[in-house]
């Protein structure tokens, strides 16, 4: 382990599984912790863990209650703690989310420009001129949360009963991508005609925890010309490896 | 092949679960009562994982092609097969155009209904259960309507004799719910008082049960007014929101919340989650994690019992 003001804990979480957390706020040094752990995890190859669900700052081991013990998990994980080094990302994969900024497929995005006080041309440029980091998949399968903007958005007091699969939302610093028709609180500022989520795709997700994405902002006769050649099968979504310049 | 001729009030196709995608936000899913969905299966001789039909507070109509061993466990209900009564937690045939019947649930809330050779609907990542809020697995992602037709998985190998489950199978459906508890991710943010409270006090189930999450009312928990960061959260964590209400995570639920938790429903109590009632009432205890795992190992020992007797006798 290297020097770090925050010292890994582990925290209970029922009596199948182990949550280790790594701090308490959201950084790209956190996340290399999470990282670590669970590479340094995996390479002990324990048996009998069923599942391992890294987040933001926490990792949860899960573990086959039939088969091992919690006291055998917790010395597999202090034995990882001891042995994992954190992973600063070398190169990162990001996947381009076109996206159409305007009318009935950004519902909030005046609410926003008066929140926010910028003019729409400079929130789509925020939105698009940096790729965004996916620190954490959550909420509903396969949407990706990610940061962050320059500016802090209240939660929206009700939220709407259904936004639509594909919607791009923006909530306290954070962006994300709705994965499917689901009711949500995120103030909705565009639409992307990708399906970031299909379980009946071979691989049901584009995005992992990691990842980045790139927002590139389309108009609405491309978003409608876009989502029929999707239907049809005829695009592939474009993705390519960037350096992490330090 | 089966059709649905009436499909009760909420029946899902649910097997133990997808598992292997949390870290993408999929949750789990599976049989609320995943012991009664175990036993349903050994006693129609399938692997315990084979697709179950949760019924929800009420079974429903359902008539069958072929000669069939099925079986009923979880909630006690009226069950008939072409009007004649039958046995809960039993194996039984239906013949050939045979209707069976499932009442409403008499004593506790969810039936499964298992069927030798199991529910044959696609594998979705991993697993048939379905998962209604994304509206997959399962048939077409949706609880069953009526005219709704099932296909039945082939099991040639297995016995077609119906036989009954020991008395002690069943697990004892009482209300009040006295859940065992561990402690939660959290437990230290809560004050004593707080946690006097909730251990102390009995809390009242909602009048909705969905398989996402239980709204509690009781005691309101407020001394938590620390934000938490996203993190994995897993079956039968009891969160407390800054408004210092509770909430019981179940399997439909997402995977990874930003809510401080109190405590964790263990595994061997979590099948009275299932089959309380709406209104019922609900106390907490908190015991380790070694007495929890221990309690759950004998509730599987005695599956594994009845598994091995029966594969004995059919030989």
């Amino acid at each position: 382990m290297n020097a770090n003001s925050f010292k890994p804990v582990l925290r209970p979480a029922g009596e199948n599984s182990i949550l280790v957390v790594f701090g308490t706020t959201i950084t790209p040094k956190v996340r290399e912790q999470v990282c670590g752990f669970v590479t340094a995890f995996k390479a002990l190859g324990v048996k009998g863990i069923l599942e391992i669900v890294p987040s933001y700052c926490s990792v949860m081991i899960y573990f086959k209650m039939r088969t091992v013990t919690y006291a055998h998990i917790k010395s597999a994980v202090e034995k990882a703690l001891l042995e994992m080094v954190p992973e600063p990302q070398q190169t990162y994969q990001v996947l381009e989310v076109p996206t159409c900024y305007d009318g009935v497929l950004a519902p909030d995005m005046e609410a926003v420009l008066r929140l926010t006080k910028l003019s729409k041309e400079k929130l789509i440029r925020l939105h698009t001129d940096k790729p965004f980091m996916v620190y954490m998949i959550g909420f509903t399968p396969g949407f990706p949360y990610m940061g962050t903007m320059p500016f802090h958005l209240p939660r929206q007091t009700t939220p709407r009963p259904v936004v639509p699969s594909g919607s791009i939302g923006l909530a306290g610093n954070q962006t994300g991508i709705y994965s499917i028709d689901t009711p949500g609180e995120w103030w909705l500022i565009g639409r992307t005609p990708l399906a970031i989520f299909d379980a009946q795709r071979k691989d049901p997700f584009l995005l992992s925890p990691g990842d980045y994405v790139r927002f590139t902002p389309i108009d609405l006769e491309e978003y409608f010309e876009l989502k029929d050649y999707i239907a049809q099968g005829f695009y592939t979504p474009r993705r390519w490896q960037e350096k992490v310049t330090s | 092949m089966i059709t649905v001729i009436r499909p009760g009030t909420l029946t899902t196709v649910q097997d133990l679960g997808r598992f292997g995608y949390q870290a993408w936000g999929m949750p789990a899913s599976g049989a609320m009562d995943f012991y009664a969905a175990k036993a349903a299966n050994i006693l129609v001789g399938n692997s315990t994982k084979a697709a179950v039909l949760e019924m929800t507070e009420e079974g429903g109509s359902y008539r069958f092609e072929e000669e069939t061993l099925v079986a009923v466990t979880g909630a006690l209900a009226t069950i008939t097969v072409n009007g004649i009564s039958q046995a809960p937690w039993s194996s039984f045939l239906i013949p050939p155009g045979g209707m069976l019947h499932i009442g409403m649930a008499t004593k506790g809330y969810r039936m499964y209904l298992a069927l030798q050779g199991g529910v044959d609907v696609p594998v979705v990542m991993g697993s048939r259960s379905t998962y209604l809020t994304a509206r997959l697995g399962g048939l077409e992602g949706r609880s069953l309507q009526a005219g709704d037709i099932l296909l039945i998985g082939k099991n040639s190998k297995a016995r077609r004799h119906p036989i009954s489950a020991p008395a002690d199978l069943p697990l004892p459906l009482e209300n009040p719910w006295r859940l065992f508890v561990t402690a939660g991710s959290q437990e230290d943010w809560f004050s004593t008082k707080d946690k006097k409270a909730f251990y102390n006090s009995v809390y009242t189930l909602d009048h909705e049960l969905p398989r996402m999450s239980y709204r509690l009312r009781g005691p309101l928990l407020t001394s938590t007014q620390q934000e938490l960061i996203s993190e994995p959260t897993g079956l039968g964590a009891v969160e407390v929101p800054t408004s210092g209400k509770l909430f019981i995570v179940l399997p439909d639920h997402g995977t990874s919340r930003g809510f401080a938790k109190i405590a964790y429903i263990i595994h061997a109590h979590f099948y009275k989650l299932a089959q309380a009632v709406p209104g019922d009432k609900i106390t907490f205890k908190l015991i380790d994690v070694d007495t929890a795992a221990e309690l759950y190992r004998t509730q599987e020992a005695a599956l594994h019992r009845l598994k091995e007797d029966l594969d004995s006798n059919s030989l």
